[in-house]
């Protein structure tokens, strides 16, 4: 293999992996916060993309003017998701029980989407253009790289360290955490759990929908973008479960096997993935950085 | 279950709801609505697999449209003579369930050395290499075009073609045999020791249990159930196509099981049936069927979190807000629903 | 008390499946088609065919109907899986007011339902272009578009023959109906000389939405032309990453499947789509009046350009229209044995005959994209109509 191909499939196995990560992150931050795995996380992703698509394409907001109103419009969907599919179900005896609910809510949004904008896939103006209006191409050394990947793992990699400082740096997001963790300890030194949960369930929305947003120039919108969440899923699992930093990693890693399984193994590409993360388990079951903490599901 | 205790009122009644069932079911429905009835059955004993791992054992697996999957193109293998033989389809049906509980023995040796939500991922990845092999890998599977011209079942010299009330009596016979096995094993030393690691894994282990064998043990059945299933699936439609086993499909079952309660055997049909005819329901509103179906799911777990089973604790629970005074007994199958 | 819950919570279910079941034969003076409509993940193809069949219908009805009987289409929605296709299309074969069925427009699908169309004995339009269905012999089955055999060789041909390609990218979607038309294709390049070994194969997973690395590779590679094929979304995501992949079409001829040409693909790709060609069953307009014709009242009732799904659901029902006169009868059997006299039949595909194959058609179309606009570049007759 060439340097340049190599640099090229790395390259886009790279963003590939970023975008899985913010996936993967907002998984892990759920999990924590209220312990639920998201199966509509996909779906939110989507929903994202479908947001800034109708912002600037129906709307023809400009670009400063339609990140405020997205930010908003994702925050109303994070915690409108919260309101009908977390809160109702938090005292469910069954953990699938709330399972089985996000399944259903990723159904709805789906179907939502296409109701609401149509079937007909959305195309997105990629944030960098060539004066003809295509998308532009970034050449380092021969290689040729489409800035829109450039701008994903930029874009990408600021938004988790922010989101990860505020967890794990500062007081309030330590606080935040606590208050998932113990509700009613939180609730006694008067914290309310409902304010904490919906914060996290608003960044968790913002990380996710800008995410969607990101990938729209190059995917364009259509309603089948939520099947990245089973590839989040393999990086949250290779990673460690509920480990932050492992989760990031392992998604950076699945779009890399992803990326690089597709020479001459391509019709079986998904059993890559699937199959690296089998290996993972079962050599280190509590994944490559997770710490040896009994699981809790 | 000893002969004492199945002749009280509840089981006498329970015993003339199922002979209603299967004989006026034929009597008032025909045609179309009998292929939804009969593959709601066959999804039921599915279905059963799920009750066994996620209502006796607490794991979350959804390996059961994998081994779904086996079943069906192990038939359409040995019965189509495409690989160079033909078994009679009624032998290859008797030992789907054993092979299969053989394959899901040594797939769940690996995979039960995960725990909890580990083990859930793994049945993921598992789904997602089995579909892809299903869809591609041609000598076995057939490929895009999927393996038709598969055979009915044939027992002796009665083959049961495309009479669909032949085949309801037929499944019935399964599903009951089924349902009868289910109950055994929650009874038996195995139901408890699930029951043990479902409440806690820890405690189980400090007590003796040895839970890795007992999962796994779980698991074979619940493959077996889903392949046999599988099995007498791709004989009653004649076509079997990878596009059944992937990902969306293995949730239904789990839905199936969680919407008729988890723990009541006779919950997890109605709950299949429901599940199978819902559909049918919104087939006037065409377009925005998958739209009802998400927002059934969702209105489901969130009014009756714990299936249909578990209405009468949500009714119980209401009217004892009014009447304070709190009734003995009856309460044996609402310890059932909870976890 | 559980138990008689339980009782109680059957006989409801009892009462729901039978509420679906009444279909006994109204004996009212309609001729009633059944249509498989798409929903769900497959939504765009389900609006088409809604599109089509509604013209068809209309158009018919507003010539008096079938026979002096005025056209209902009675719809069955597959969603998007294939138990949920087999069992709306199971719905319709029940319905004994039915004189026709036009089934699903993904072979395994329409494979899934077949064998109890054999049993019912209803002309049944797989709208699929599996090979695989026409392989079945099914009696009662038949298909209007041109059949991934035919497909692969014309695109083999079109290659090889016009384009000089001797060592081409295959790219597919390993969806059922794309992976048996790339091995289709793949036998039809080999019997023109040209040796396509495991290098030249790039399938990949239908729900691909990445194909930078696949284009990244072939680059790397010698290979002189792309042969791509995929539904319309993969098709138009191909034709984006083409470009910003650097493909060159002026050194790399770019040789789509049908969905390559489909306005679905064009107007998302927008003016990456130019430069391709596309070997396809429709294009808009066709390369005769009839499709001519259709188009311009397609465009006139919708306000935009049709696709594939509109034009095979329009020419089913067509043919339905065709034979049932023919036979002057609305039975099953004397419809079925009319589609057997079909010759020349003034399709908006193109000229229809009856063949042993079960498959009507008999041509193709070979366009470029110029402009985001599909041109027609010619018609092909692959057989004498």
């Amino acid at each position: 293999m060439s340097l340049q191909l190599f640099s090229t499939l790395f390259i886009n196995g790279l963003a590939m992996g970023v975008v899985y990560a913010m996936l993967a992150m907002g998984l892990i931050l759920l999990i924590r916060a209220v312990g639920i795995l998201n199966f509509a996380q996909g779906e939110m992703f989507m929903f994202g993309a479908y947001i800034s698509a109708a912002l600037i394409l129906d709307f023809h907001l400009p670009f400063f003017a339609m990140i405020p109103v997205a930010m908003i419009s994702f925050i109303i969907v994070g915690l409108i998701f919260m309101f009908t599919i977390y809160w109702p179900l938090r005292k469910a005896s069954y953990a699938a029980t709330t399972i089985i609910a996000t399944m259903g809510a990723a159904i709805v949004l789906r179907e939502l989407a296409v109701l609401i904008w149509g079937a007909m896939p959305r195309s997105m103006p990629p944030l960098m253009q060539t004066p003809e209006g295509g998308a532009a191409i970034l050449n380092i050394g021969g290689t040729p790289l489409p800035w829109q990947f450039v701008l994903i793992i930029i874009v990408g990699a600021a938004l988790m360290l922010l989101i990860y400082l505020l967890f794990e740096k500062l007081y309030i997001g330590k606080l935040m955490q606590a208050a998932c963790q113990n509700s009613y300890a939180a609730n006694l030194i008067g914290i309310p759990t409902i304010l904490t949960i919906a914060a996290t369930y608003s960044i968790v929305s913002i990380l996710v929908s800008v995410g969607g947003y990101m990938v729209s120039p190059i995917f364009t919108v259509n309603n089948t973008l939520g099947t990245m969440q089973l590839q989040a899923f393999a990086g949250v699992v290779i990673g460690g479960f509920g480990n932050i930093k492992g989760a990031i990693i392992g998604s950076l890693l699945v779009g890399l096997i992803e990326v690089f399984s597709t020479i001459n193994f391509s019709a079986y590409r998904d059993v890559s993935v699937f199959l690296v993360l089998i290996v993972v388990l079962l050599l280190r079951p509590q994944g490559l950085f997770g710490e040896k903490i009994a699981d809790k599901a | 279950m000893t002969l004492k205790n199945l002749a009280t009122p509840k089981n006498i009644i329970g015993i003339i709801a199922i002979i209603a069932f299967v004989v006026i079911v034929p009597q008032v429905v025909q045609g179309f609505a009998m292929t939804i009835i009969n593959v709601a059955l066959l999804f039921a004993i599915i279905s059963y697999g799920v009750s066994i791992m996620l209502g006796m054992g607490g794991q979350l697996s959804f390996a059961a449209v994998t081994f779904m999957g086996f079943g069906a193109y192990f038939i359409a293998n040995m019965s189509t003579g495409r690989l160079g033989f033909v078994i009679p389809t009624f032998l290859a049906l008797l030992l789907t369930p054993i092979v299969f509980a053989g394959v899901a023995f040594l797939i769940g040796l690996v995979l039960l050395k995960l725990k909890g939500t580990y083990f859930t991922f793994s049945t993921i990845a598992l789904v997602q290499v089995a579909f892809t092999y299903f869809n591609n890998f041609q000598p076995l599977f057939g490929g895009p075009d999927g393996i038709s011209g598969i055979p009915t079942l044939t027992i002796g010299s009665y083959s049961f073609g495309n009479d669909l009330t032949a085949w309801f009596y037929l499944i019935c016979v399964f599903v009951i045999i089924g349902g009868i096995i289910v109950e055994r094993i929650r009874r038996s030393q195995l139901g408890r020791s699930l029951a043990s690691i479902r409440d806690n894994e820890t405690a189980a282990l400090t007590l003796g249990v040895n839970t890795y064998l007992t999962k796994v043990i779980a698991f074979s059945i619940a493959g077996a159930f889903a392949a046999f299933a599988g099995a007498l699936w791709v004989m009653h439609g004649r076509f079997v196509g990878a596009e059944m086993f992937n990902f969306l499909n293995a949730t239904q079952f789990i839905i199936m099981a969680m919407i008729g309660g988890v723990n009541s055997t006779v919950g997890i049909v109605i709950g299949a049936l429901l599940v199978r005819g819902l559909p049918e329901f919104f087939r006037g509103f065409q377009g925005y069927m998958n739209l009802f179906w998400g927002v059934s799911i969702i209105l489901l777990m969130v009014f009756m979190p714990t299936g249909l089973a578990g209405i009468k604790d949500v009714i119980v629970d209401k009217f004892r807000q009014f009447r304070v005074k709190s009734r003995k007994g009856d309460d044996d199958d609402a310890t059932n629903t909870k976890a | 008390m559980k138990k008689l819950r339980n009782l109680g919570a059957l006989v409801l279910v009892m009462a729901l499946l039978a509420g679906c079941t009444g279909n006994g034969g109204s004996g009212d003076d309609n001729f009633y088609i059944g249509i498989i409509v798409a929903s769900g993940a497959n939504a765009l193809v389900g609006q088409y065919t809604q599109n089509g069949a509604n013209m068809a219908a209309d158009e018919i009805n507003a010539a008096g109907g079938i026979l002096g009987r005025q056209v209902v289409l009675v719809i069955g929605d597959e969603i998007d899986s294939l138990q949920a296709s087999v069992d709306a299309t199971n719905a319709l074969l029940f319905n004994d007011d039915l004189s026709a069925i036009v089934g699903s427009m993904y072979s395994q699908f329409a494979l899934g339902a077949m064998p109890r169309v054999y049993e019912t004995g209803i002309p049944f339009f797989a709208q699929g272009s599996s090979s695989g269905i026409s392989n079945e012999g099914n009696p009662y089955v038949w298909q209007v578009r041109p059949i991934d055999t035919f497909q692969g060789l014309a695109i083999a041909e079109f290659a090889v023959n016009v384009m000089g390609v001797q060592n081409p990218a295959i790219m597919f979607s390993t969806q059922h109906t794309f992976a048996s038309l790339a091995e289709q294709t793949i036998v039809a390049l080999q019997d023109l000389g040209v040796t396509i070994t495991d290098a030249n194969r790039f399938g990949f997973p239908e729900e691909e939405t990445n194909y930078l690395p696949y284009f990244a590779q072939i680059l790397a590679g010698d290979f002189d032309a792309i042969i791509a094929m995929a539904n319309q979304m993969p098709s138009a995501l191909i034709m984006e990453h083409a470009v910003i992949a650097g493909v060159d079409p002026q050194q790399m001829p770019l040789i789509g499947s049908t969905s390559f040409g489909s306005n679905v693909a064009i107007t998302t790709a927008g003016a990456s789509s130019n430069y391709w060609y596309s070997i396809t069953d429709w294009v808009p307009g066709g390369h005769t009046p009839a499709g001519r014709a259709f188009e311009d009242a397609y465009v006139a009732r919708f306000g935009e350009p049709s696709d594939l799904p509109a034009v095979i659901w329009y020419d089913a029902i067509m043919l339905i229209r065709h034979a049932a006169e023919a036979a002057g009868s609305t039975d099953r059997d004397a419809i079925n044995n009319a589609l057997h006299d079909i010759r020349n039949f003034p399709g908006a595909m193109g000229y229809f005959s009856y063949f042993p194959d079960q498959v009507f058609s008999t041509a193709l179309n070979i366009t470029r994209n110029m402009d985001q606009q599909v041109t027609l570049i010619e018609g092909i007759t692959f057989r004498e109509p």
